[in-house]
């Protein structure tokens, strides 16, 4: 079949139908060899008008085929042979050919065209589907992302108003404490802002990747340098073999990934908590991983925690819940590298967050 | 030594007043520009010991007003950028810009820089004439005449291309050198080697040198631009 949106060149349909119209005419002069009735020629060539409004674009070729199979016929086929000259019934024989020619190569030209509309019908609300999805998912984040902007945005401009009104009557502690209060808000909107600039980088559901092979420990010293002011209270170690370790990543990414990992792992266990990024070669691979020894993941929420908008109340208590953006995120982020995330609990409590990279090979050209 | 004088070059009305009151609490004197043709005539007609340029003006590329200051001047120039494309900084740094802040940045950050751009302007007015054959920062002593380097009065024994490597950041203490020059600095071209095995060199350099690797003193790392040698 022709397939829709296909330009087929009027060279190649016209080989096509003189193709068919001569595998016609030979497979009649077999039959006329072996003594079959006459009719059969006529079916031969209607099977070939057939296919010729199948294999052919446009009512022209059908009709060209129509006319050329009746004059085939006659020629070849109906005395006196040889010429194109025939007898009267023979004539009646050829009109009708022609006719039922002209009414076969029409209906299949009209259901091809059918098809073809339907197809496209269908391609158009596939897209429209799709698009009403990404819209919906966008208004899904911009009202998460706008309630997530307000509660910073109360908290500082609060502060800052308490402040100015009833600052000088404080005590200095006590104004210490909002100021920190405002730097810390003030922090937590720079995150929001940095996971909002990853996803701006997503178009059409797909990350632009600037690919390179970068050291895991310039990547662990780069995120560890951009933490939370919290993260001071927890006890932060890095693991890495003595080898040079490289993986292929966009850094800025990668690095969005592991603050997000630890950031999370700081809100989500008490302080004095002791976490651990640690990166080895596993195969062809580089696995990266997040561990601390708070009280872990429930068994019920490990499912969903890379679903977006999914969040915990954490362990501070403090009622911020965390931008349920970020692990979604990351998991977009990993799976674009080709990676995987994944999450376990460890023993004897603590939860791990690991994902795998693709690793790279340290070679020098000197 | 006088206060020192920094160019302010930020048309945002609030940044800059941000940045002059963080220049006031230190005791930094400073001028303001708003757009490029301001910055050239400030910078030409006060000779600010060091230059903070905001990469967003309405009139003039940031990096124009990088090329035409330093075909003049070899004033330390801080460039700050809101976009988080690695591509501005690169082109900033390598027509001439020392170092670069992105927003949001902290007040924390801004003064470090400015220490380091300070640092390398008092360096480097302190001892005019020709170049020493001696580089001393803190701990690390790197003689030039006798291809040497020691840290702590021990010598460090570096490959070829580890010392060169060490010559060119030593030679731009405080400046942020990008990939690109690197590259072209040590191996004289930037397809007779590339990146990623400048990363390999640049760790194993650090390993030799660094007390603490992994809380390195001496050279940073700048990801996605380059590296940068910081006077201790």
């Amino acid at each position: 079949m022709v397939q829709p949106g296909q330009p087929v060149s009027r060279a190649r349909n016209f080989l096509r139908m003189a193709g068919i119209l001569i595998l016609c005419t030979l497979v009649g002069r077999l039959f006329f060899r072996l003594g079959f009735m006459s009719s059969t020629y006529i079916m031969v060539y209607l099977v070939g008008v057939l296919c010729t409004a199948m294999f052919t674009t446009g009512r022209w070729y059908c009709l060209l085929a129509s006319v050329l199979s009746v004059l085939l016929v006659n020629y070849f086929f109906t005395e006196p042979y040889g010429t194109f000259r025939t007898g009267p019934d023979d004539v009646v024989a050829l009109a009708v050919m022609f006719v039922v020619a002209l009414l076969v190569s029409s209906l299949t030209t009209s259901l091809k065209q059918q098809s073809l509309e339907r197809e496209r019908a269908n391609e158009a609300r596939q897209q429209m589907e799709a698009a009403a999805r990404q819209e919906q998912l966008r208004a899904n984040l911009l009202r998460s992302i706008s309630h997530d902007l307000r509660t910073p945005l109360t908290s500082i401009s609060g502060n800052a108003a308490i402040l100015m009104d009833s600052g000088a009557q404080m005590t200095e502690p006590k104004r210490q404490e909002l100021y920190a209060a405002i730097r810390d808000d003030a922090q937590w909107l720079s995150s929001l802002v940095e996971n909002m600039l990853s996803i701006t980088r997503m178009e059409n559901g797909q990350l632009r990747l600037n690919l390179e092979p970068e050291l895991l420990e310039d990547v662990f010293h780069e995120a560890l340098a951009h933490l939370d002011r919290a993260a001071c209270r927890h006890t932060l170690v890095t693991d890495l073999p003595d080898d040079l370790l490289m993986a292929r990543m966009d850094a800025h990414l990668i690095v969005q990934v592991i603050l997000n990992l630890v950031n999370n792992a700081v809100k989500y266990t008490p302080d004095g908590s002791r976490i651990t990024l640690a990166a080895r070669a596993e195969g062809d691979f580089v696995r990266v991983s997040v561990t601390d020894d708070g009280p872990g993941v429930p068994e019920e929420s490990r499912d969903k925690l890379f679903e977006m908008f999914y969040t915990l109340d954490n362990a501070r208590g403090d009622g911020r819940r965390g931008l349920g953006l970020g692990l979604s995120l990351c998991r977009s982020i990993v799976t674009a590298h080709g990676g995987q995330i994944e999450v376990h609990n460890v023993q004897p409590h603590g939860t791990c967050f690991s994902f795998t990279l693709p690793l790279s090979e340290v070679t020098i050209h000197e | 030594m006088n206060k020192p004088l920094i160019l302010v070059v930020e048309d945002d009305i609030a940044v800059a007043r941000l940045i002059a009151t963080t220049l006031d609490t230190q005791n930094y004197q400073y001028h303001r520009a708003q757009n490029g043709a301001g910055a050239l005539l400030e910078a030409a007609s006060c000779r600010p010991d060091v230059m903070l340029l905001d990469l967003g003006l309405p009139d003039m590329d940031g990096v124009e007003v990088i090329r035409k200051i330093r075909e003049w001047s070899n004033m330390p120039i801080i460039v700050v950028s809101a976009r988080t494309e690695d591509t501005d900084k690169v082109s900033a740094l390598d027509a001439g810009a020392d170092d670069y802040l992105t927003k949001p940045f902290s007040v924390e950050e801004l003064l470090a820089r400015l220490r380091v751009a300070l640092r390398r302007v008092r360096y480097d007015t302190a001892r005019p004439g020709p170049e020493s054959s001696v580089y001393e920062n803190g701990a690390l002593k790197i003689d030039y005449a006798a291809g040497c380097v020691y840290r702590d009065g021990v010598e460090i024994h570096l490959t070829p291309i580890e010392y060169k490597l060490l010559c060119v950041l030593a030679k731009n203490t405080g400046k942020v050198l990008t990939h690109n020059y690197l590259l072209n600095e040590v191996w004289g071209s930037p397809s007779a080697s590339d990146t990623p095995s400048l990363r390999v060199f640049m760790a194993t350099l650090r390993k030799k040198v660094e007390a603490d690797p992994s809380h390195p003193e001496y050279i940073q790392t700048h990801i996605g631009v380059g590296y940068r040698m910081i006077r201790r």
